[in-house]
């Protein structure tokens, strides 16, 4: 309250008050007040001189150093850090039993590993075919899958995948012509048979479409097993999880049913069965996937 | 009570004619329909993974207790009862069980009736008289491997008003233990405050059943909860403070087998909310010194009080963590009230809730992985249900009506929370499960509005 520096201050104010100052009309202060005006004015120019030279030249000097002044992406924020405001957040809408009810979407994951058809009709080939056509299409599509998934990454997730099949398609039917070509040369009947058999039919029909059908049917069968895939409500499933191989026929009939993976909880591992038998019949699979599904089957994991 | 608490208690006294625990599950796959892990995963497969699976309930056959009279009626009912509240199972009814042939024991009878209905599980069981007591048997089977996984008998030590369901309380615990590996909660009780302008502190059996009234004290008792040893409670209650006649909120300490209360906290402000430490003789409770209400921890040892919060407001509704390393306790800290930890000694504290306008009534779950609360969205509106895991993650709504539902509790598995509800006009104490859903009331309306309820732990 009583701070001898703050009524030094004061006294000194007085003081100031009290020397004798120009009146206004005198000619001494006429001349004293201009003087005050240029001086005024002087600092006043050269302010905003630096203020445009801060604002305006500054950053064009230094665009053209190619020095960035644009800083407002970092006060941006680290303002938005401060300022975000938790409390605006709302309490979740739906009950846990709401969240359970709704359809889960139906992802299904990474796109499809590889449709493998090349490796499927080349086991019905003969055994030189089948080498070839593996190794090469192996070859063939791994580099193609390079290529694509390089270029795929920033187009969205539906244009990768087709792009990938596309390219995947038209590299194995390139494949099965040269094949071809080669196998009449060599005009083994065998192998002639089994790529006019196979391949040749198989392999003109291999488009894009196939992925999109794998895709569908995947969804198709997951929502299926969902139905049916029950633990009892006691059981703490979060930590299990196992991993099943089936084989599924034409009409949907389970034709094998085995475990990879088994969780390491019998009541677990015994639930998991009952869902793959209690999913029976399964939904057909369509045509260009019926004997992927019959010789080398699907795996499920359950959950993941 | 009735039976004695501990199973090896009665082992060790030999009363326990047969103990026919079967704990040997048959190796049987036959009926599993799948084989021995044969197969290896091949990348080039279609894979769908299938996500989590539905919780469902087991179809339970539970056969007419055998023995007759109102002892049987009582053991069947009480069983019955008990293992519907779990939500576990689905009861087979009556009408639709195969005829009973043979007795309780397994090859006396087929299991391929029940197989053929689906029934995944059947309970056999019969009380008799042995000595001038009652005694009943219990055996629960696994129908599709068609083995006993439990099988006992269970001896009724001393007088209860309702042996039947005494007896079935027991052995509905062990069925729940067989089948989840944790015993039931049948033998548990609840506290809450019941009354419209009197409040009083009544306790009731997890079901609702057996109603008592504990305190009668003509004013305001509040806020009951349980010592870790189950005989014991601390409530608040308003009692003329100084000799001026003003009420104050006094902690008291209720002793239920002796009858008799002793002063806590009876200094001029709250003394309440009151919560014991899981293993050490102290508590952490809301007290107000110059008015503001801050948590204190009481060493009912040496009667030393020191706070462990300092905020601008105020910050009650301690709870303990189960292992008591940590509390947490609501606190308008920051503004309005949300959810707070800290460690025993205050320090380290950290705000869980940022969302809704009011979130209180913390409860820490029993296994220490989960927290309930009331939240409140908006200014004015009803308090719902929510859940939240002590790092701050996982907030999930667990109701989502239009009347209020506050004060959750979870019982000692953790499986289910009581709480207060106004959903028939005044508030009643409600039960559902810690995944919501379903709800049952337990306090009747006749009781006035019943808030604060406090599950008791295993008795």
């Amino acid at each position: 309250m009583t701070d001898p520096i703050f009524f030094e201050h004061l006294r000194e104010l007085a003081k100031q008050q009290k020397s004798p100052v120009a009146a206004p009309g005198q000619p001494g202060s006429i001349k004293k007040q201009e003087g005050f005006f240029r001086r005024s004015m002087t600092i006043s120019l050269i302010g905003h001189g630096a203020f445009l030279f801060f604002f305006v030249v500054g950053p064009m000097i230094a665009s053209l150093l190619g020095v960035s002044m644009d800083y407002s992406d970092r006060f941006e924020k680290k303002e938005l850090k401060n300022a975000i405001r938790v409390d605006l957040v709302g309490l979740p809408s739906l009950t846990l039993e709401q969240l359970q009810d709704v359809d889960p979407t139906l992802d299904v994951g990474a796109p499809p590993p590889d449709e493998t058809k090349a490796a499927e009709e080349a086991a019905a080939a003969s055994e030189t075919a089948k080498q070839i056509v593996l190794e090469e299409s192996q070859k063939a599509e791994q580099k193609a899958k390079a290529d694509a998934a390089a270029d795929a990454k920033k187009k969205s997730d539906d244009a990768q995948k087709k792009k990938l099949a596309d390219l995947r398609a038209s590299l194995r039917v390139e494949q099965r012509r040269k094949e071809l070509a080669s196998e009449l040369k060599a005009g083994t009947g065998e192998g002639r048979e089994a790529l006019s058999g196979n391949i040749l039919s198989q392999g003109y029909s291999i488009t894009g479409d196939v992925a999109e059908d794998a895709d569908i049917f995947r969804g198709h069968l997951q929502a299926h097993i969902r139905k049916v895939w029950n633990v009892p409500g006691w059981m703490n499933a979060s930590n299990l999880s196992a991993r099943v191989l089936m084989k599924i026929g034409p009409t949907g009939k389970l034709l094998s049913v085995g475990f990879i993976k088994k969780s390491g909880n019998e009541e677990f591992d015994r639930y998991v069965a009952q869902a793959a038998r209690d999913a029976e019949p399964y939904p057909p699979p369509p045509s260009t996937l019926q004997r992927q599904l019959m010789e080398q089957g699907l795996e499920w994991g359950f959950p993941q | 009570m009735g039976v004695p608490t501990m199973k090896h208690k009665f082992l060790a006294t030999g009363l326990s004619l047969f103990v026919v625990v079967s704990t040997a599950f048959a190796q049987e796959t036959a009926t599993t329909g799948a084989a021995a892990v044969t197969e290896a995963s091949d990348p080039n497969r279609i894979y769908i993974p299938v996500g989590d699976p539905n919780l469902k309930k087991v179809l339970i056959s539970i056969e007419p207790t055998t023995g007759g009279g109102t002892l049987a009626n009582s053991f069947y009912a009480t069983l019955t009862a008990d293992l519907e509240f779990t939500d576990f199972f689905e009861l087979l009814p009556p009408s639709k069980m195969p005829v009973a042939k043979g007795g309780l024991v397994a090859g006396s009878f087929r299991f391929e009736p029940y197989r053929a209905m689906g029934v995944e599980f059947l309970i056999k069981s019969g009380v008799s008289m042995n000595a001038g007591k009652p005694q009943a048997e219990l055996r629960l089977y696994d129908v599709a491997r068609g083995v006993q996984i439990l099988g006992r008998l269970y001896p009724l030590v001393g007088t209860v008003k309702d042996p039947g369901r005494e007896l079935a309380h027991y052995s509905g615990n062990d069925v729940i233990e067989s089948l989840t590996g944790e015993p039931g909660i049948f033998r548990t009780r609840i506290l809450m405050s019941c009354g419209l302008k009197k409040k009083e502190i009544y306790v009731m059996d997890f079901d609702g059943q057996n109603i008592t009234q504990l305190t009668r004290d003509g004013n305001f008792a509040l806020s009951p909860s349980w010592a870790p040893d189950g005989k014991r409670l601390l409530f608040t209650s308003y009692r003329e403070w100084g000799t001026k006649g003003a009420l104050n909120p006094n902690l008291y300490l209720y002793d239920m087998s002796l009858h008799q209360r002793s002063v806590l906290s009876a200094a001029k402000g709250l003394n309440t909310g009151g919560s014991f430490h899981p293993t050490q003789n102290k508590i952490a409770y809301t007290f107000s010194q110059n008015g503001k209400p801050e948590i204190y921890i009481l060493d009912l040892g040496s009667k030393t009080r020191y706070p462990i919060t300092k905020t601008m407001f105020f910050s009650v509704e301690p709870d303990w963590s189960p292992s008591g390393s940590q509390v947490v306790f609501s606190s308008s800290k920051t503004g309005r009230p949300h959810i707070w930890v800290a460690n025993a000694d205050g320090s380290n504290a950290k705000r869980l809730t940022f969302a809704g306008e009011y979130n209180s009534s913390p409860n820490w779950s029993p296994k220490g992985d989960r927290i309930v609360f009331s939240g409140q969205e908006n200014r004015g509106n009803n308090f719902n249900i929510f859940m939240i895991d002590p790092s701050g993650s996982n907030l999930v709504r667990l109701t989502s009506d239009s009347h209020s539902n506050e004060n959750p509790t979870f019982s000692p598995d953790g499986r289910f929370l009581a709480y207060s509800s106004n959903e028939n006009g005044s508030y009643q104490i409600k039960v559902t499960t810690a995944r919501g859903g379903r709800n049952k009331t337990l306090s009747p309306k006749s009781l006035g509005p019943c808030k604060q309820p406090a599950w008791s732990p295993r008795l």
